[in-house]
């Protein structure tokens, strides 16, 4: 009984927040800014209280009842971490930085030139000469991947007889990326329309129990 | 052309926000109300996503990231409840994990939207590691030791304790890595750290607008498959004959998409009317 209780009033809630977040389409109001403000208040809370969690179960715990007590030295870097708080002291916490963005950068690394550079270079090269739609799509890639890099060349300048090939090449790749922000553009409309509709589907049949 | 005319055309160009909005609900709202049932297409991609699935055996594990924040999850919601349910449905065993704290609370409401069937006990068929901070360092750690990275699960328990953890220790007992959500940011680490050095069998479900920054990853073969955004849903959902919210949304979309459709041809024929007009 008591769950349902908190179920329906969880309904509620999500339902008027919903349509105080709507009554920004008419203009902007008091309904809209009250739902905003909690919402971003809310979404601090919650990461406050998970990052409690956190330093309890991954950093304080295994300290004090399993003895593992490596981990003072990541206690100590965060900690450092805070000194930025202050404008004479902040240098502290430049140390705790350094070596989150050193791992970072390494990790990063180590699988960026394999799975974001080589691979796709590879796949943009793909045998040509068959007639089917698969080897369309390739060339269709192979071709956008080209002149738009071509378009980006600002540092040199085509003369003589490449001129005008450069230039032509250079304009379809311009032409291409237009096509590209196009489809991206669809996507996000299709996106938002989601959005929108998981909404609508949600105060249609579960808060008003239509359908 | 008459100053009446140019009137209406200068107007065409300027329609006021709130009557596109009023015009776009009610082609959202009417379908959701009275569903015309408009014919489905199952995507190549989609049928490979199912058939990847489907080729799992009983018992191999599914890692499974969830990473969908309360933003961007409700495009995709249709799509991971039928994945979830096909997974539970193979009898494999699943892993759940996310490096995004606020995907927590949306992978549990998730999991109850997809009906975990009574037969699946929570620490035997699958389990649930919380969130793990770190981000991409998080990622890489648990290719390599799971234990040493998510030392409870999201309930507390030590993950030793859980049978299903006894046999899941790294990358190598995983037959199969999903993504759900993540941006574009959280699935190019996996493709970083997974993929790149072990070659991790991957699956993605993500939202429309992150389809098209991801495709490149499929096109190279490091993601084997993609759902993406309501429409994979739907064709999920079909693929595995429990419709869904996501099918029930499809007519709403359509009619959405032929509304923003119109409303671009009128407003681009008035101003080039306009413009003509003007000369």
């Amino acid at each position: 009984m008591a769950q349902d209780v908190v179920t329906i009033l969880g309904i509620w809630v999500a339902a008027l927040y919903t349509l105080f977040t709507f009554s920004y389409i008419y203009k902007e109001n008091p309904l809209y800014r009250f739902a905003e403000h909690t919402f971003v208040g809310a979404a601090a809370g919650h990461f406050v209280v998970i990052a409690y969690q956190n330093i309890l179960s991954k950093g304080w715990y295994p300290i004090v009842s399993k003895g593992q007590y490596v981990y003072i030295l990541s206690m100590i870097l965060g900690l450092m971490l805070f000194s930025r708080l202050s404008k004479k002291q902040a240098w502290i916490s430049y140390y705790p930085l350094a070596l989150l963005v050193g791992v970072g950068t390494a990790l990063a690394m180590r699988g960026a030139v394999q799975a974001e550079f080589l691979a796709q270079i590879a796949s943009t090269i793909t045998p040509l000469y068959t007639l089917n739609w698969k080897a369309f799509d390739d060339f269709v890639i192979a071709l956008t991947v080209i002149s738009a890099l071509v378009y980006f060349l600002f540092t040199v300048e085509a003369k003589g007889p490449l001129k005008t090939p450069v230039a032509y090449l250079g304009k379809i790749g311009r032409y291409l990326l237009m096509i590209g922000f196009g489809a991206q553009f669809g996507a996000t409309v299709m996106t938002r329309l989601g959005f929108v509709i998981s909404r609508f589907q949600f105060l249609l049949f579960q808060w008003l129990g239509l359908g | 052309m008459s100053n009446k005319e140019k009137t209406l055309l200068d107007k065409l160009q300027t329609i006021d926000p709130r009557i596109v909005y009023g015009l776009l609900i009610v082609a959202l709202i009417a379908p959701l109300l009275s569903p015309l049932g408009l014919p489905l297409k199952i995507t190549p991609v989609v049928q490979k996503f199912y058939q990847t699935v489907e080729s799992l055996k009983p018992g191999e594990i599914v890692f499974y990231s969830f990473e969908f924040g309360a933003g961007d999850y409700p495009e995709a919601e249709g799509a991971g409840i039928a994945v979830k349910r096909h997974l539970f449905a193979k009898g494999v065993k699943i892993v759940f994990s996310t490096t995004n704290d606020q995907a927590v609370l949306v992978l549990l409401k998730s999991l109850q939207s997809a009906g975990i069937p009574p037969d699946k006990k929570y620490g035997v068929d699958w389990a649930f590691l919380g969130y793990i901070p770190g981000a991409e360092t998080a990622i890489a750690a648990l290719a390599t030791d799971m234990h040493a990275t998510a030392k409870t699960d999201h309930y507390g328990t030590p993950i030793e304790q859980l049978p299903l953890m006894k046999q899941v220790r790294s990358i190598k007992d995983v037959s199969l890595l999903i993504v759900e959500g993540g941006g574009t940011e959280t699935p190019t680490k996996f493709v970083r750290q997974w993929y790149a050095p072990y070659k991790v069998r991957y699956l993605q479900i993500c939202i429309s607008v992150v389809g098209p920054t991801l495709e490149p990853f499929v096109g190279a073969g490091q993601i084997i498959a993609m759902v993406v955004g309501a429409s994979g849903g739907a064709q999920y959902e079909l693929l595995i004959k429990r419709p869904g919210i996501a099918v029930a949304g499809m007519d709403a979309q359509a009619f959405g998409h032929v509304l923003v459709i119109m409303f671009i041809i009128i407003g681009n024929a008035a101003y080039f009317a306009s413009k003509r007009g003007r000369r």
